[in-house]
């Protein structure tokens, strides 16, 4: 049996979780040599295509159709789903929008902004579009293991991780805990 | 009062003795038992809305609220079984999700008992969908932002507004998921009565209440240390006890001390709770002189010192020793008015008198009036204002001056029906709708003579007929009093202020800058007489407290610098040395001046542009010292909270290298010296409170 394969996917996110991820520093070598990481923005593989997966890891909200979708499709693909940071477990600072109808905040960001200068809301038929709301992925798909924090310390990824890995689902130590 | 009967439970197995009527929270919490709470505060009433406290008590199918559930003899109660921990996290869970909760951008994060407990029951995702409505942000305080976004209605605030502060600005609109917390019929904060105690604040929970000068400096994750030290607010007098809390060697908050012994209950005012933290422009840091062409600039401490000195001992030579004038500011502490006088005064045979001279020579010399006749009267202290069933105030703006008389005068009137009167050109209190006399400032004399003879002939005690000579001595012979500026209907509403003073049973009369700061004697001395027509309160108290325009003006009233300085139209001074706090600008005019030399802590105010020196000194919270409370009878000594800037020497260790300088001697050895003098001079014994 080879190694477990992984796939990670960043949505609404800033990459921060992603970061934390490789801040494991050396410890990185050993996560790296159990897994086989596929897809994820480290390895920079995006056509989301995923094979049979022992773990999917997710950053960011869902926020537009195009998420939702590689959301869905990873979740069909992997034995255990796990959210990273405070956006795909809570929605994070992303649904700041959620009260406020999308195509009014579109024409504001394209139009209003201090710093629009004649632009015009996309409209291409390849742009995804946004969805009313941002939600946290637990409200698109299931899932099975929760790293919160923005970003989550490398600690709590490398706890969680291994882990799921381990073939246990743990919650993170209240000492590794944190939202901020 | 009688025992209370001895009640036998469990809790979690553990054989607990209670007293009839504790909740099953304070049983637990007295024998060391952690039940976690939200709603429930121990300086506040039991609310039981949170639901966070549920326990299990005899094994029954349904929780019970903990923090409201009084103990009952042969209770079994579990505070952690899986059922109650399941429950909890539900319900943590709810909290969260209602409204928006997100640590990663509120400011209070690391600071925020709901946060805490999240992290405490290890709530690592939600279970229920978020709500994601959006609810109303109310910025328009100076001071405090109320988020509704955080709020999880557990009517802290609401129960602080009315327990503590007494102010009841605070409820609640709407209902079920609507609620909101409201202030008055749903008032914006800038347009609502509150007067920014902040009490609601330091209750809350969460971050739906939240400082607005401080937030940069928030007490983000769990990591950052902050220290909490116990102090006074020497910025009026009252001398509230606060907890101060430091991170990084900044203050990011001043705390009141909630106490429902003391009579404000810990509450704080906006000067002592935020004003105390607003920048107030840049510091000065080093000592600085003035150059030919009028700019300042940077020298060396022993430069400053020389040039001070050499300043006054030049004037030493003249003869004219007068021409040396120290002034000190009621916002310094005691130890700077008493060196100053040691070596103004008595080193140099020159004058040193307060910044506040004008309000404190009218105080003076009322007493002196008042004191011909009767011997051994005092003001009350502020503490009276709480069994007061009528408070007078006169020329006196207190939400402006004192806001925590005002907010403890508004608290007497909501909660004891206390009436609040009021003479003078401006409401004192404003969002009260008590009895005011409306009488132009340079009326206020004759307004308050009026209302003294109007009460006079409704009281009909021993001491009146006394009174009556009284005034014929100092006034000549009675007679119809003519009230020409008043309309009949201020008239009536001076007759009905004098009937209801002549029947209450323990009324106070609250003197203001008004009458203070524009030299009205005999207004003060008339108002003296009126509140000893009502008679004596305990230990020879008049029933009058006279507002000091800073927090530590007696200090300087008991040291003697009471006297009027020189006017501007005088003869120019040789030197003049003036001690700030760096807080406010004087209540006098500085007189023309050949050398003025500036001891302040922040490069603002007017003198700045005159001073041909300015040497640093630190704040109050970096330096502290002995200050004395608004009635004179209580000093407290204040130790430094925050370190000053690198390099600025404490005001009486500056006071005393000058004193040094100068050849004088018998000046204090130490710090213990310099504060046992102080004392002597302030004829205290000791700090009587630390």
């Amino acid at each position: 049996m080879g190694k477990p394969k992984v796939a990670t996917v960043w949505l609404e996110g800033c990459a921060g979780c992603h970061m934390s991820f490789l801040d494991l520093d050396e410890a990185l070598v050993d996560i790296l040599d159990a897994i086989d990481l596929t897809i994820s923005p480290i390895t920079d593989f995006k056509d989301y295509e995923f094979p049979e997966l022992e773990v999917g890891i997710v950053e960011g909200g869902v926020g537009n159709h195009e998420q939702k979708e590689i959301a869905v499709k990873l979740r069909k693909r992997c034995k255990v789903l796990m959210a990273w940071g405070d956006c795909a477990v809570f929605g994070g600072i992303n649904t700041m929008r959620n009260w406020i109808p999308k195509e009014e905040i579109l024409s504001y960001a394209y139009l209003s902004t201090p710093s629009s200068c004649g632009g015009s809301p996309p409209s291409d038929s390849e742009l995804p579009e946004l969805l009313e709301k941002v939600l946290p992925l637990n409200q698109v798909v299931r899932v099975d293991a929760y790293v919160p924090g923005c970003p989550p310390s490398p600690e709590a990824i490398a706890h969680a991780l291994k882990a799921v890995l381990a073939g246990r689902i743990e919650s993170i130590p209240v000492a590794l805990l944190h939202f901020d | 009062m009688e025992a209370a009967r001895r009640v036998t439970l469990k809790i979690d197995g553990r054989e607990i003795v209670a007293r009839e009527g504790m909740t099953i929270l304070e049983a637990a919490r007295e024998n060391g038992i952690h039940i976690p709470t939200l709603c429930h505060h121990p300086a506040l009433s039991n609310w039981g809305g949170c639901r966070i406290c549920v326990v299990e008590v005899d094994g029954a199918p349904r929780l019970v609220a903990s923090c409201v559930m009084p103990v009952r003899e042969g209770m079994d109660v579990a505070t952690n079984s899986e059922r109650v921990l399941e429950s909890r996290r539900t319900i943590l869970e709810f909290l969260f999700a209602e409204r928006n909760h997100y640590c990663m951008f509120c400011s209070q994060s690391g600071d925020c008992e709901l946060q805490d407990l999240a992290y405490e029951l290890g709530m690592d995702h939600l279970t229920v969908p978020p709500g994601f409505r959006e609810f109303p942000v109310d910025a328009t305080s100076s001071y405090m932002v109320l988020d509704h976004n955080r709020c999880i209605l557990c009517a802290r605030c609401v129960r602080a507004c009315r327990e503590i502060a007494g102010k009841q600005v605070l409820n609640f609109q709407n209902r079920g998921a609507k609620t909101l917390v409201s202030k008055d019929l749903n008032e914006l904060t800038d347009e609502s009565t509150c007067d920014s105690c902040g009490t609601c604040l330091q209750l809350c929970p969460t971050g739906a209440i939240y400082h607005r000068l401080r937030t940069h400096q928030a007490v983000r994750g769990k990591a950052r240390k902050v220290e909490v030290a116990r102090t006074h607010c020497p910025l009026c007098g009252i001398l509230c006890e606060t907890e101060v809390r430091v991170a990084d060697g900044s203050l990011v908050a001043i705390d009141g001390v909630l106490s429902s012994s003391s009579v404000h209950r810990g509450q704080l005012c906006r000067k002592g709770r935020f004003e105390a933290l607003e920048d107030r422009g840049p510091r000065l840091i080093q000592p600085m002189i003035r150059q030919p062409d009028g700019s300042l600039r940077s020298t060396s401490w022993e430069d400053a010192l020389e040039r001070l000195c050499g300043a006054l001992m030049a004037s030493r030579g003249t003869k004219r020793q007068k021409n040396v004038l120290g002034l000190i500011s009621g916002g310094c502490p005691a130890e700077e008015a008493f060196l100053l006088g040691e070596i103004l005064e008595r080193g140099l045979k020159g004058n040193v008198v307060s910044t506040d001279a004008p309000h404190l020579f009218t105080i003076k010399k009322a007493w002196e009036e008042v004191g011909k006749s009767f011997l051994g009267l005092k003001e009350c202290s502020w503490e009276k204002l709480d069994q007061a069933d009528l408070i007078l105030f006169a020329g006196a703006e207190p939400e402006r001056t004192h806001p925590m008389i005002a907010a403890l005068s508004k608290r007497a009137a909501m909660e004891k029906g206390a009436t609040l009167a009021g003479i003078g050109p401006n409401p004192a209190i404003s969002s009260w709708s008590g009895i005011w006399v409306k009488v132009p400032a340079e009326e206020l004399p004759n307004g308050v003579r009026a209302l003294l003879r109007e009460v006079a002939t409704r009281v009909t005690s021993e001491p009146v007929a006394r009174w009556r000579d009284l005034m014929a001595q100092i006034e000549g012979p009675e007679q119809e009093e003519k009230v020409a500026f008043m309309d009949s209907a201020t008239a009536g509403l001076l007759r009905e202020v004098a009937q209801r003073f002549a029947l209450s049973k323990s009324p106070l009369v609250i003197v203001g800058d008004g009458v203070t700061g524009s030299g009205q004697i005999s207004t003060l001395r008339n108002l003296m007489f009126l509140a000893l027509l009502k008679g004596l309160l305990l230990e020879g108290a008049l029933r009058l407290l006279i507002l000091k325009p800073r927090g530590n003006t007696m200090s300087s009233m008991r040291m003697g610098w009471w006297r009027l300085p020189p006017s501007a139209s005088e003869e120019p001074l040789d030197v003049c040395f003036v001690v700030e706090d760096g807080c406010d600008s004087p209540s006098i005019e500085v007189p023309k001046t050949r050398f003025l030399a500036l001891m302040t802590s922040h490069l603002a105010g007017p003198l700045v542009e005159r001073a041909q020196v300015l040497i640093p000194k630190p704040t109050w919270l970096e330096q502290g010292g002995i200050f004395l409370s608004m009635d004179g009878t209580e000093a407290v000594q204040l130790f430094p909270i925050v370190d000053p800037p690198e390099g600025v020497r404490r005001g009486w260790e500056t006071l005393l290298a000058i004193g040094g300088r100068l050849g004088m001697r018998g000046l204090p050895k130490d710090t213990a010296d310099l504060r046992g003098r102080t004392m002597e001079a302030l004829g205290l014994p000791s700090p009587s409170r630390q």
